[in-house]
């Protein structure tokens, strides 16, 4: 009698810890207040809303929650069952002040171009008005204007070459329970966005992704193999690309992932994230990077740092010279520059969207897959902002200092 | 024979005072401005305590604002608006209050009280601008400054031409050319569904012998005939009939087609030849010059032939021929007037066809002026927009002086000249069909008389009421406007 008392309660308390969607239910979080998909607030952002929408029938299929952050910047989809979801949603916040407080949002007037600066060129006027020769209807008779040729709507061609206006999307950020829903996000992706077919199939291969066009990203929570791993980490390193991407678009690999690196550091003085590093971690590598960054380059002085050796470093890779040498650039500029940098990101934004274009034969352009600034146009942005010995600069700064964390 | 001292002395001293009597007119101009703006400042001080004392705050920081425009260190705006000094004696920016209109009743009494502070000065400026030989450049800037102070001084908009057209005050001409633009699109279709059906009009036994005619067509004004098909052949009568109806209902012209107006349309090629040597009473160096053209006037330019391969541009051909018939027969126009044979040709041509495929001018290809070839293949391109192509032109320094073009004829003309023209008609033909007429008109009676042909000044004068500058000046206006 005793025994089925206790039977019961249990039950009952495994009743109360079911998935918040029982009932079939999406349960959608913002500013401490739950709504059903149906009964959004008011003043949600469209935004966000759209990006809701995008998930929602997934999320529902497979039962995971959504919680927005206070700015709807990102909506963070996690399965319902799991308790971690507000320390999650508190990381989640913490990034976005983080990088608010290192990457504030930049003036966006239009830089001289990196290619018109080189030579010198004037920069082009303003196309003058045109009147129209007909302002109502052209005569009966008049040939068929021939089609203009105009610069198509920014629309990638393949993924990742997007280009779309700064901090004006709503990202969404999935934490998926397993392999087999992290294949059915990738389906729902494809779905949704046919010309992610191709990247599909890399996709598949991988752990996790962050992508600009839609504005999501998405890892495994405890993906097969996974030994040394944070949970925290795994967050907050993709958040902070999703949040660069979103602000400074399609940036080299060395700022991304110096930039996420950065974060981590930023939160416990420790660096757990390592995309497409497919080696053992040892623990104590985890907080030595300042320490390995400072002897590798305190007797550089001779031999200062070429872009050479961090620039080019692409993605979908692990470098480990090159990883290290990006975080410590990172923080040479988040640091020494910290005024600057965001207006530095601004400018690889802006020539990044500037030089990516192949011209097509009939006058339009295309991007072009993987594109990446050239080391030498990178290093012009980096020392016009700077000085003229940037790396002389970066490789003194990282050879002698013994860096602690960025507060956060 | 050396001339007396006394007349050099007098040379020597016009030579001096002339530049000083200009200079004098222009400093009188400026002397006398800066007079009345002290005025002027003074009565927008007691608009702006107007303001200020039925609460109009946001108006009255406007109205010191202005003032300002006219002296920057206006003491009395300068604190109104609340500046200090700093250090140096430079002005410190005021700090930031939000200023707001707090009387409802008092802003409807504000556009009589805004009218009567700038009504001094404006009348004063009116009279000098009347005394003076201003330019339009000068005068445009008066009118502006007035324009600050009251957008709606009724006076101003009147002798600037203006009219207002939805919350926008624009000239006159803009919104009479958009009514009449809607008028000349009706009056081409009416023209066009008016025309007398065509019968069959056998061609006399010297016409028969010209060419093998696939098509004899006509009504009681004109025949067509054409070694092509009958379609073609009744598109063309179609549309040179109704360029007659058209010519006189935008002009009030008596227009006619001479007596038995004939167009000889030869389609194929390999017919030009037999058909030019046939042409009777033509001097061999005459049948080579028709060679050389894809249409021409034959039978003393009476009746028109028509070479072109390609039918679009035979159909254009024989409508600017047209024209150019019916614009002597109503006003004596000939090609040796070149601003209306070309300018009012190729506009309504357009208008009737939708294509301006035949040009008289002759200068232009022949010569080496890249300019001119440049502009020439811009403006063969069926795709060009002369109305954009000529408000670039005439607001660029090379703008071609109007006077100048409406004294050239065909064979002077540059292509500058030809969409100088083209521009001029349009305006007149949309903005001010009546003066255009009389100054077709005028124009083809000026032909007449050599001396009055070489200067349209006194015609656009006493016609448009317009200096020369002014109307270069309008029409630049009233094309930027034309949307």
């Amino acid at each position: 009698m005793v025994l089925s008392r206790l039977c019961l309660s249990i039950g009952s308390l495994a009743l109360l810890a079911l998935p918040a969607v029982a009932g079939g239910n999406v349960t959608i979080t913002w500013k401490d207040a739950t709504f059903a998909p149906g009964k959004l607030p008011a003043d949600l952002p469209e935004s966000a809303r759209a990006a809701i929408n995008t998930w929602e029938q997934w999320a529902k299929e497979h039962e995971y929650r959504m919680t927005v952050d206070p700015a709807a910047r990102l909506v963070l989809v996690t399965p319902a069952e799991r308790s971690i979801h507000e320390k999650q949603a508190e990381i989640l916040a913490r990034t976005c002040k983080w990088f608010d407080e290192i990457l504030p949002v930049p003036d966006r007037t239009p830089v001289v171009k990196a290619a018109e600066a080189s030579s010198s060129k004037p920069t082009p006027e303003k196309p003058p008005d045109v009147i129209p020769e007909d302002p109502e209807s052209p005569p009966a008779g008049t040939p068929p204007p021939k089609p203009v040729k105009t610069e198509p709507a920014k629309k990638a061609t393949s993924w990742g070459a997007a280009s779309l206006q700064p901090d004006s999307q709503t990202g969404v950020m999935l934490v998926i329970r397993d392999e087999k829903e992290f294949a059915t996000a990738l389906d729902e992706l494809g779905k949704a966005h046919p010309y992610l077919k191709d990247w599909l199939a890399s996709a598949r291969k991988n752990t996790g992704f962050v992508l600009e066009q839609p504005l999501c990203g998405a890892y495994i929570e405890i993906a097969s193999g996974q030994e040394e791993w944070s949970p925290e980490h795994e967050l907050l390193n993709r958040v902070a690309q999703m949040l660069l991407l979103s602000r400074f678009g399609q940036l080299p690999n060395w700022l991304v992932q110096g930039v996420a690196w950065e974060a981590e550091m930023g939160f416990d003085a420790s660096i757990w994230c390592f995309p497409y590093r497919d080696e053992f971690v040892y623990t104590v590598e985890h907080a030595a990077w300042p320490i390995e960054v400072k002897n590798t380059f305190n007797d550089r002085a001779k031999d200062p740092l070429k872009m050479e050796e961090f620039a080019m470093w692409k993605r979908g890779t692990y470098e480990h010279d090159a990883a290290q040498t990006s975080w410590g650039v990172v923080r040479f500029l988040a640091t020494q520059h910290k005024a600057k940098f965001a207006q530095i990101l601004e400018e690889f934004r802006q020539t990044w969207d500037v030089q990516n274009r192949k011209p097509k034969p009939d006058g339009t352009w295309e991007r072009m897959k993987d594109y990446q600034l050239p080391a030498s146009a990178q290093l012009k942005i980096l020392t016009m902002h700077t000085s003229a010995d940037f790396l002389k600069k970066a490789t003194a700064w990282m050879g002698t200092q013994d860096p602690g964390p960025s507060k956060s | 024979m050396a001339r007396s001292p006394k007349v050099i002395i007098l040379a020597v001293l016009g030579m001096l005072l002339f530049p000083s009597l200009v200079s004098a007119q222009s400093d009188g101009f400026q002397r006398k401005r800066a007079e009345a703006r002290v005025e002027l400042i003074k009565s927008q001080l007691s608009l702006a305590e107007w303001c200020s004392l039925k609460e109009l705050f946001l108006e009255r920081d406007q109205v010191y604002t202005r003032i300002l425009t006219l002296e920057p260190d206006n003491l009395d705006a300068r604190k109104g608006l609340r500046y200090g000094r700093n250090p140096d004696g430079s002005w410190k920016d005021p700090p930031a209050r939000e200023a707001k209109n707090r009387n409802p009743k008092g802003l409807e009494e504000l556009p009589a009280r805004r009218a009567k502070a700038i009504g001094r000065y404006r009348d004063t400026m009116l009279e000098l601008l009347a005394s003076e030989s201003t330019d339009p450049k000068l005068r445009r800037e008066v009118y502006d400054e007035i324009l600050r102070f009251d957008p709606d001084d009724a006076r101003i908009h009147d002798v600037a031409a203006e009219t207002k057209s939805g919350d926008q005050w624009v000239l006159a001409d803009t919104v009479a050319a958009k009514a009449r633009r809607a008028e000349i699109k009706t009056l081409v279709q009416s023209s066009k569904s008016d025309v007398p059906a065509a019968e069959e009009a056998p061609p006399t036994p010297e016409e028969a012998a010209l060419a093998a005619w696939n098509t004899a067509i006509g009504t009681s004004s004109m025949r067509v005939f054409s070694t092509g098909d009958e379609p073609e052949a009744q598109s063309i009568l179609t549309t040179c009939l109704a360029a007659e109806s058209l010519l006189n209902a935008l002009f009030g012209f008596q227009a006619t087609l001479p007596a038995g107006y004939t167009i000889f349309v030869l389609a194929h090629e390999g017919e030009k030849d037999g058909f030019i040597d046939k042409l009777p009473s033509l001097t061999t160096a005459e049948r080579d010059f028709i060679r050389g053209l894809q249409s021409s006037g034959v039978n003393e330019d009476k009746h028109v032939a028509l070479f072109d391969p390609e039918p679009r541009r035979r159909l254009d051909n024989s409508v600017r021929h047209t024209i150019g018939h019916l614009l002597h027969s109503a006003c004596g126009v000939t090609a040796q007037c070149g601003w209306v044979w070309e300018g009012a040709g190729l506009y309504l041509t357009r208008e009737l066809c939708g294509t301006r495929l035949t040009w008289f001018i002759s200068k232009a290809p022949a010569t080496e002026d890249k300019e001119q070839q440049t502009l020439r293949s811009v403006l063969l391109n069926s795709d060009t927009n002369w109305m954009n192509e000529a408000l670039k032109l005439l607001d660029s320094e090379a703008a071609p002086k109007l006077d100048q073009v409406m004294r050239r004829d065909p064979n002077v003309m540059t292509m500058q000249d030809m969409l100088a023209a083209y521009a001029l008609c349009a305006y007149l033909i949309e903005s001010r069909p009546a003066d255009a007429a009389k100054l077709f008109q005028r124009a083809g009676e000026n032909l007449a008389s050599p001396t009055a042909a070489t200067d349209p000044v006194p015609a656009v004068q006493e016609i448009l009421g317009l200096t020369i500058p002014d109307l270069e000046d309008r029409v630049r206006r009233w094309l930027k406007e034309r949307r």
